[in-house]
């Protein structure tokens, strides 16, 4: 069984929070984890500067054998993932 | 587009069956306005005769008038399935002009407020500015609330529904059952029974009233003294105008239209999922036909009409709003105005089974004017506009004794929530815009976290115009992205961001000293987001494209702009 981290954002998912998320999720993965899975229900904004913290993430965690998943998702910030086609890396659950 | 809960579309063509069983439906729906002409027809003393010749020719009129409204070629007609009924706006200058003049000069006095519907009809796309959505989502809230009155008492069986002696409890039950099957039929039906909800409860009721004996005793005999085939004849010959009468029905003219431009943009939004504002030359189209059914009306001898607000919220409850179920209506009325014994049976369902038919639909048109009223960002203006005018529509149906001593000309607004309601939406939505600016500016520091103040003041000139929900929020991302692309060190010192608001479109100018942002074409892939240091400037660029409906970047002598444009 993979080990699977969680990690809970809460706010913006931008160019002023990207930094601390990213060390964050480095953090964890450096870890145990193999997989993350990231609970989005408390993010209202998603930049391209948090975007990009994604596809970092997401290819350390293809790395260890992983997934970077992402639940809890409003509408407005799925649509932004669907239109970058990041949904091919992030695996969006409800 | 289609909504996704319309099984058949105002473009769709059912089968056969189904499109006749839908305006059978359709017709019995306006069995109650049939039995308040009625009863309007009784208090001017008419002769039963004279009364059943009227209701004939209101069907003809009726008939003719949603064929004519469902077309939707040339200069009449909205294109929707929008039948006419006898309007509530005209009761009392239908009182006035019938009890003091006669019959003649109540069919003359509808020509004439026929044709000036007409005129005003022509006038709406000049004065579209007057109808914001709130305000039409206030007079359709309203349209639902005003046919309470009429469901109510038939409904929960108010003995004067009743014929004498009539059991209250009995009627009460033939009501909730018919109500239940209803609703029954809407949740948890399938395919026939799912589409045909009213007619399904109309004959579930009507099997409940003779298992409990309220049927009224009069019912069986007036249909089988009626023959089965008849030529509809005039009531009384000839026209006649009364001056003292015009002003009066100017008034009711201008609440009937006011109705009528809630009813058709229902019709609009009914049938749109992407519905976002009034297309006021198709309600001008649409209110054109009312003008001429009002004419025909007074030609042919009848009472006059508006658009049967019961019809469209049938419609919505059943998910069919096919313009064809217009003309299968159509040709069933003028049937049954031909078919005397037919007419008749549909003219005597007991009072519960209308009023459940009523209360049923009146659930839909209340709920979309709600949707419409909270689809829309509401300052403190527009809440007590929208208020003011629920409050004192619902103040003249609740307590009209207090309007009685109200000036006589007045009587035909006052005398109708809808349209007390909608003048008053009117008045304050001008007065309440007068200093309201559609344009600001923010002002904002380059290095600095804008987020919070970009956000609240997107917020708060969104609720000053009545912008949408949805378009605020995407502006207010784009701005966010735009901000963020330029805190990459594109800009220095202040940054301006110039927004205004013509109802069709929210544009932002972006204005600061520094690089101009790159707008991509293309996403950068996956290696250039992780290994190339302009990945992340250049997925900004990439995204604020996706977002807004048009972008631009412009640079002048000393400053860049990024203007977007976004649809409301």
């Amino acid at each position: 069984m993979p080990v699977v981290a969680k990690y809970q954002p809460v706010g913006r998912f931008d160019a002023s929070t990207a930094a601390q998320h990213e060390a964050e999720l480095r953090r964890l993965l450096d870890g145990a984890a193999q997989s993350v899975e990231l609970d989005f229900s408390k993010i209202e904004f998603l930049s391209s500067a948090g975007l990009r913290v994604l596809l970092i993430t997401a290819s350390a965690a293809e790395k260890k054998g992983g997934t970077l998943q992402l639940s809890g998702a409003r509408p407005a910030i799925r649509e932004i993932i669907l239109t970058v086609g990041f949904d091919d890396i992030v695996h969006l659950r409800d | 587009m289609k909504p996704t809960t319309l099984t058949f579309g105002v473009d769709d063509t059912p089968p056969l069956l189904e499109l006749a069983s839908l305006g059978l439906q359709q017709v019995l729906m306006g069995a109650a306005g049939w039995v308040m002409m009625a009863t309007v027809l009784a208090t001017l003393s008419v002769s039963l005769g004279d009364t059943q010749s009227m209701l004939r020719m209101g069907m003809i009129v009726t008939g003719l008038g949603a064929m004519l409204q469902a077309n939707r070629r040339g200069p009449v007609g909205s294109g929707y399935l929008c039948p006419p009924i006898i309007a509530p706006a005209f009761f009392s200058t239908t009182i006035l002009a019938g009890g003091g003049f006669g019959l003649a000069t109540l069919f003359g006095m509808t020509t004439v407020a026929g044709a000036i519907e007409v005129v005003l009809a022509r006038l709406l796309p000049r004065i579209r500015f007057l109808f914001p959505p709130e305000v039409i989502g206030v007079v359709m809230v309203m349209v639902g609330i005003a046919v309470l009155p009429t469901g109510f008492p038939r409904l929960l069986a108010d003995p004067a529904t009743l014929s004498a002696g009539a059991d209250q409890g009995r009627n009460v039950a033939v009501g909730i059952v018919t109500l239940a099957t209803m609703t029954g039929c809407t949740v948890w039906g399938r395919g026939l029974v799912k589409l045909l909800p009213l007619l399904v409860g109309i004959f579930t009721g009507v099997a409940a009233a003779l298992a409990l004996g309220c049927v009224p005793p009069t019912a069986l005999p007036s249909i089988l003294h009626e023959p089965w085939f008849g030529w509809p004849h005039r009531a009384v010959s000839g026209v006649a105008f009364e001056w003292s009468l015009l002003l009066p029905f100017t008034i009711a003219c201008v609440a009937s239209s006011l109705k009528n431009i809630g009813d058709l943009t229902m019709c609009q939004k009914i049938n749109d999922s992407d519905w976002k504002r009034t297309d006021m030359a198709s309600v001008s189209r649409g209110a054109s036909v009312l003008g001429i059914v009002n004419i025909a009306s007074g030609l042919l001898g009848t009472v006059s009409h508006n658009a049967s607000s019961s019809n469209i919220g049938l419609a919505v409850a059943s998910g069919a709003t096919s313009r064809s179920i217009a003309y299968s209506f159509g040709a069933l009325m003028l049937l049954c105005a031909f078919l005397p014994k037919v007419a008749a049976t549909i003219t005597a369902l007991p009072p519960p089974i209308t009023g459940a038919a009523v209360i049923y639909c009146a659930c839909f048109m209340m709920l979309a004017g709600i949707q419409l009223l909270t689809s829309r960002l509401l300052d403190t203006r527009r809440i007590l506009m929208a208020g003011c005018a629920l409050a004192f529509g619902l103040s003249a149906g609740l307590m009209p004794h207090l309007y009685v001593n109200a000036p006589h000309f007045l009587q035909p607004i006052l005398h109708s929530p809808v349209s007390f309601s909608a003048l008053v939406a009117l008045v304050l939505n001008y007065l309440m815009q007068l200093g309201n600016t559609r344009h600001t500016r923010l002002t904002l520091t380059a290095g600095e976290d804008n987020y919070a103040a970009v956000r609240d003041a997107m917020l708060e000139f969104g609720a000053s115009v009545g912008a949408r929900k949805e378009a605020i929020t995407t502006a207010t991302e784009s701005l966010h992205h735009v901000m963020e692309s330029l805190a990459t060190g594109l800009a220095s010192g202040e940054i301006t961001v110039d927004i205004a608001f013509d109802e069709y479109h929210l544009d932002l100018d972006v204005s600061y000293q520094g690089q101009a942002i790159e707008l991509v074409k293309t996403r950068p892939d996956r290696d250039t987001l992780l290994n190339d240091p302009t990945g992340l400037a250049k997925l900004s660029g990439w995204l604020l494209g996706q977002r807004a409906d048009r972008v631009r970047i412009k640079t002048d002598a000393d400053r860049c702009h990024v203007l977007l444009r976004l649809t409301n």
